[in-house]
């Protein structure tokens, strides 16, 4: 494991996500690898045709667990930087609905990061999905 | 004594208010201030169990007792990504 301390970037956000921004902030010089992954908007859902989505937060507390699973991640694999973007209000088929970027010296750390940390997010950070259709909409933990 | 409660999503949808201060007994645990806020919107007593609580921004489990001017968050299941 790594000695250098690693740079983290955690934001909640209204508006598009600047995935090129978000891109520059990953990899130091000491990193081999940058991983890049992008959650969308995607337009279905349990078979069901989906108009938008609109992501609400408790977002003091929601940067809070963010930032925990950051510091986790970075404790289990050498990571060298660690940025984390989640959007909320109201978003569009295909836009960007989080965003985490991860570095590291070799690929295997990066991957494996970042996996934990997608996985962890929908499980512990206060973020609500709510999926909206042609005829209604639905908060997305209702449907347990 | 007074405790801060928030709400979100589904929570605050049945409850109708995303915040409110409400006086209960002193010592009271999450699980005791639960049945008070939750009480009187139908349906989600049933589903309290799926419910989740932050006292102060950090989950807390039922038996956790409350203090005067915590800020206690009730929420459904997370689901963000």
């Amino acid at each position: 494991m790594s000695e250098r301390k690693p740079r983290i970037h955690i934001d909640i956000q209204d508006g598009p996500i600047d995935i090129a921004a978000l891109c520059e902030r990953a990899g130091t010089d000491a990193d081999g690898a940058a991983l890049l992954f992008v959650g969308r908007a995607r337009n279905h859902s349990n078979g069901k045709a989906v108009t938008h989505l609109d992501y609400e937060a408790y977002r003091s507390m929601a940067v809070r667990e963010l930032e925990k699973i950051a510091q986790d991640a970075c404790g289990r694999w050498d990571v060298g930087a660690c940025a984390i973007v989640h959007r909320v209000g109201r978003v569009v088929i295909g836009d960007a609905s989080i965003c985490i970027a991860v570095s590291s010296p070799h690929r295997d750390d990066a991957y494996r990061a970042s996996r934990f940390i997608i996985d962890t997010i929908k499980k512990t950070v206060p973020i609500w999905k709510k999926e909206y259709y042609e005829d209604g909409s639905m908060w997305i933990s209702e449907r347990g | 004594m007074n405790v801060s409660i928030k709400t979100f999503a589904s929570v605050r949808d049945a409850l109708g208010y995303d915040e409110r201060t409400v006086s209960v007994r002193d010592g009271s645990s999450v699980a005791e201030l639960l049945r008070e806020v939750l009480g009187g919107a139908p349906g989600l007593m049933e589903r309290a169990e799926s419910l989740l609580v932050a006292v102060n921004e950090e989950y807390a489990a039922g038996d956790r007792i409350v203090r005067e001017n915590d800020v206690v968050a009730i929420f459904p299941m997370v689901s963000g990504g």
